[in-house]
């Protein structure tokens, strides 16, 4: 899909309304930034010698439980979506019209 | 006015018969003989079902002629839209909605648009991104806007003015675990202190 996107775009056959990628970039920038975080969270669990969830600080086990669990119910998933996502975020860059007028012509 | 030049395939006769018949009416349209593909300016196909069949032939189409193609067909799936996309399929009309007034105006489109995707063509892969952002973010407790339910909440009663020590009480969480949700928030989205993340989330429909 990323692939595609990209292709698309690079293509000329991608284009859409610089408010409608911006709105399309910023949801995906949000979605990226959660799908970081929760990796974050399983690679430290991944690198606590004991993995253990008794021995985690309270205020972080049920971030690291919900992880973990997520993760065995579509294992492979983040991983997957932190390298689809910025292709699909660069795809909506090169896709994007520049409002008519904001420099005089159309930029792409 | 110009005719647009354009060569018909089809699944089964009867498509065939029945798209010919719309086009050949609609002066407008020149139809090509199926042997003249390398006068056309657009490809119609007409078909039940995006089958595997029929990806491979408008596979085959797009790297020999380039042409862009208006599919019509009973139905479409989003994966198969995908599929349908990279094939240079520029409009999709499904057989209920055919009249020949409408596939004169797709076709037109496919010859002058340049290549370019149609707006509902591109609106549908906007909803297929945004399907698969709610498939990533569901299993984890996430939303759209990127808040966990637990970050919401712990928004939701900043913006209502209670403190650390009273959204605690009120949610059942320590005091530190309050501190922790409310750190993660403004780090993650790099905002700069509380005022600045409820004033965010009011901002932007998160809360």
């Amino acid at each position: 899909m990323g692939e595609l996107l990209l292709t698309l775009a690079s293509q000329g056959r991608l284009v859409l309304p610089a408010e409608q990628a911006d709105e399309a970039i910023a949801a995906l920038e949000l979605t990226l930034s959660a799908v970081r975080a929760r990796l974050r969270i399983l690679h430290i669990w991944q690198h606590i010698p004991t993995q253990r969830v008794e021995e985690i600080p309270d205020e972080l086990a049920l971030d690291v439980v919900d992880a973990l669990f997520a993760d065995q119910l579509a294992p492979g998933r983040l991983e997957l979506a932190v390298t689809e996502i910025p292709k699909y975020i660069e795809a909506l860059r090169r896709a994007r019209l520049a409002p008519p007028g904001a420099d005089g012509r159309l930029r792409r | 006015m110009e005719q647009v030049r354009l060569v018909l395939q089809a699944s089964d006769p009867i498509s065939y018969a029945g798209l010919a018949s719309f086009l050949s009416s609609c002066p407008t349209i020149e139809l090509l003989p199926a042997d003249d593909r390398a006068r056309a300016q657009v490809l119609v196909f007409g078909c039940e079902q995006l089958t595997v069949d029929v990806v491979a032939m408008l596979r085959r189409s797009a790297v020999e002629t380039g042409l862009p193609v208006v599919l019509v067909l009973r139905e479409i799936t989003e994966s198969e839209l995908l599929a349908a996309v990279e094939c240079r399929v520029v409009a999709i009309l499904p057989r209920a909605a055919v009249t020949g007034e409408r596939l004169a105006h797709s076709v037109s489109a496919a010859a002058g648009g340049g290549g370019v995707m149609p707006t509902n063509l591109v609106g549908e892969l906007l909803k297929h991104i945004e399907r698969l952002q709610r498939e990533v973010l569901a299993p984890n407790g996430l939303n759209a806007s990127g808040l966990t339910p637990r970050e919401v909440d712990v928004l939701r009663l900043m913006a209502d003015g209670f403190d650390t020590g009273e959204i605690a009480g009120k949610l059942c969480y320590s005091e530190r675990t309050v501190k922790n949700v409310i750190y993660g928030v403004t780090h993650r989205l790099r905002l700069r202190n509380r005022s600045h993340a409820v004033a965010y989330a009011l901002r932007t429909g998160m809360i």
